[in-house]
């Protein structure tokens, strides 16, 4: 490869743009390591400083005087440079006088393994800023799409400063103290403690009707997430566990072909089988939601028992059907 | 032009760095774009990041100057790692964090290896997000057999039961692109006895082997937007109890909600297409309201007594 910008050798006592002063004295600092840099060992040998500085006999800086002192408020600027616009940040070795870099928060392979991450994953709602990780990837060739809700964002920052929100959740006003974010049938959810209602509520998100972000109550760092908060079970939406009816447990005769369908809707184990074809057997605590997820089957289906459960269904269809 | 403020040129050598790292190299003119820069400034400001030099402790001198490049076709390319990501210390803004830990956490649900470097970020982002986040990513047992025929460019023998039909069909599909949107993997695929590509949904793929046909996939594959069953929808007004709402089937698009007074509400439920319109019709309790169209009460009893007949 041929360079069209050359790169010749710069002197170290040549003139640099801040900007190149600022980037020399990250490489400087990254090649130096553990042993860090001392604002001499800097005003020597990172291009853009000065390294005219006055010195003693010995020829080491002097540490008193306007040229010190200009010296110490430019590396103090480009360090904090470094910190905001790069993200990289260092530890004054008070005793020793030295500058070292703060180790990085991800290591190459991690960063590598989040771009591969986010070239394959294309999260929509939460928008990539330019020039942060992963925000550079073409997502065209993405294989899974997740859907953030504009929300997320939102209550991700009142979760992480424990603020209470309140917003309107069909038709009516809610307050919540947050605590977890979650997804169900790619719907996202909020769980929390509703202080009016004393009591743990999660909420759909797309079901907040709220102009604007969400209205903070209080001030931040206003609750705890309580050690008894479980976010597997606040995000178990399954209904064989939510209902209220006394437990039953139904064995359902299912057609094989029909069987990864029966058990992504309504779960459950498999066990023996019945003429040929396997029986599923699940806990059914709420009803009406069971006999209608059943009903989906149509005669693909065969409700074995209880015996309150067949008659559950077959006592709706006599009903509906308006016989005797 | 005026020279560009120092921020400014930090901001474009953080996107112009960035977009080359994760993209492995990017043309002049795509950074120019990207930073909204004239190409002249651009390449002035690049030259920021070439001339990286300092002098060692023995008196040598280095230069990070390698670590990209401008070539002779205007393209940058980054020849190492992006060492000034390398030193980052600060961790990724809170909403880059969040969404990073959407896409690793998608990642581990979907990965066939072990991933031990994306989880050691994935760990290091939720402690910086702080928010416990619940995703549970269905991945259907054909996927890798789907993923083995894309990758060896060969067909693929399945048995695929279509949303609401009674059995099956088996058929031979040519791949083209795998893909996850709305919660549910999809083969862009075309049947050898068809010209046109569909969309089939993996989950509903019974079983698959790779098949015996080679092909060469197309390029670019678009992948649709969403899928328009308006044509389908079915919609009936009813008049139910406010508790029974929340047993109706799923998928389902409720209507405004008009009290009754009784304990009863008035609404419309829309479906999507006649199977799931059955379907919805037997799953109202018995003492539902059909308020229009008419003729659906008619349709919900023949319906119930169809199912009634071929009950055992």
């Amino acid at each position: 490869m041929t360079l069209v910008e050359t790169c010749e050798s710069s002197p170290v006592t040549g003139d640099a743009t801040p900007t190149e002063r600022i980037l020399n004295l990250a490489a400087y600092l990254k090649q130096r390591g553990n042993e860090g840099a001392s604002l001499d060992d800097i005003a020597r040998n990172v291009r853009g400083y000065d390294p005219d500085a006055a010195r003693d006999e010995q020829g080491d800086l002097l540490t008193e005087g306007s040229e010190w002192e200009a010296l110490r408020r430019m590396t103090r600027r480009d360090l904090q440079d470094l910190r905001d616009a790069w993200g990289i940040d260092t530890i004054y070795d008070e005793e020793a006088h030295r500058h070292r870099l703060r180790p990085p928060f991800f290591t190459t392979q991690e960063r590598a393994a989040l771009i591969a991450a986010a070239a394959a994953v294309d999260v929509e709602g939460i928008d990539g800023h330019r020039g942060q990780l992963g925000a550079g990837v073409d997502d065209a060739g993405a294989q899974v799409v997740i859907r953030v809700h504009h929300y997320v964002a939102d209550l991700r920052d009142a979760i992480q400063t424990c603020t209470v929100v309140r917003f309107e959740h069909e038709g009516r006003s809610r307050m919540l103290q947050p605590f977890a974010l979650g997804t169900w049938h790619s719907r996202w959810y909020v769980a929390g403690w509703d202080p009016e209602l004393e009591a743990l509520r999660r909420y759909r998100l797309d079901r907040i009707h709220q102009h604007g972000p969400m209205e903070r109550v209080g001030e931040p760092g206003s609750y705890e997430v309580p050690d008894w908060f479980d976010a597997v079970l606040a995000f178990d939406f399954d209904p064989n566990a939510w209902g209220r009816d006394a437990r039953l447990r139904a064995r359902v005769r299912v057609e094989r072909d029909h069987l990864p369908a029966f058990l992504a809707e309504l779960g459950g184990q498999i066990g023996d089988e019945v003429d040929g074809e396997p029986v599923v057997a699940f806990e059914v605590r709420h009803y009406e939601s069971t006999r209608n997820r059943i009903l989906f089957f149509r005669d693909h289906v065969q409700v074995l028992g209880p015996p309150a459960l067949v008659a559950l269904i077959r006592d709706h269809l006599i009903a509906l059907a308006g016989v005797t | 032009m005026a020279a560009l403020t120092k921020q400014r040129q930090f901001d474009v050598l953080r996107a112009v760095l960035g977009l080359v790292e994760e993209r492995g190299s990017a043309p002049i003119a795509e950074c120019v774009e990207l930073t909204g820069v004239p190409d002249d400034v651009l390449r002035e400001t690049l030259r920021a990041a070439l001339f990286v030099d300092y002098y060692t402790a023995d008196g040598s001198l280095v230069s990070e100057s390698s670590s990209f490049l401008l070539d002779e076709r205007s393209v940058v390319t980054l020849t190492a790692s992006h060492w000034l990501r390398d030193v980052a210390a600060a961790p990724p803004p809170p909403d880059t964090a969040m969404r990073l830990l959407v896409a690793g956490t998608t990642m581990q649900a979907i990965a066939e290896r072990p991933t031990p470097d994306l989880d050691r970020a994935v760990t290091k982002l939720a402690g910086e997000v702080a928010v416990e986040l619940r995703m549970p990513v269905d991945v259907p047992p054909v996927l890798s057999t789907l993923r083995e025929a894309l990758d060896q460019h060969r067909s693929v023998e399945v048995r695929y039961l279509s949303d609401g039909a009674d059995t099956p069909t088996e058929r031979e599909l040519l791949p083209h692109r795998l893909w996850s949107r709305w919660g549910h993997w999809y083969l862009t695929a075309r049947d050898v006895t068809r010209d046109e590509a569909h969309q089939f949904r993996v989950d509903r793929v019974l079983w698959a082997v790779v098949g015996a046909t080679p092909f060469d996939p197309p390029d670019n594959v678009e992948l649709p937007e969403w899928f328009d069953l308006s044509a389908h929808a079915r919609t009936v007004r009813v008049r139910l109890r406010a508790d029974s709402i929340e047993s109706l089937p799923a998928p389902h698009r409720l209507g405004p909600t008009t009290e009754l007074g009784d304990g009863r509400v008035e609404l419309d439920v829309t479906v999507t297409g006649d199977r799931r319109l059955d379907h919805l019709l037997v799953c109202l309790p018995a003492d539902t309201e059909i308020v229009e169209p008419a003729e659906y009460a008619e349709r919900r009893r023949r319906y119930a007594a169809r199912l009634l007949e071929r009950s055992p």
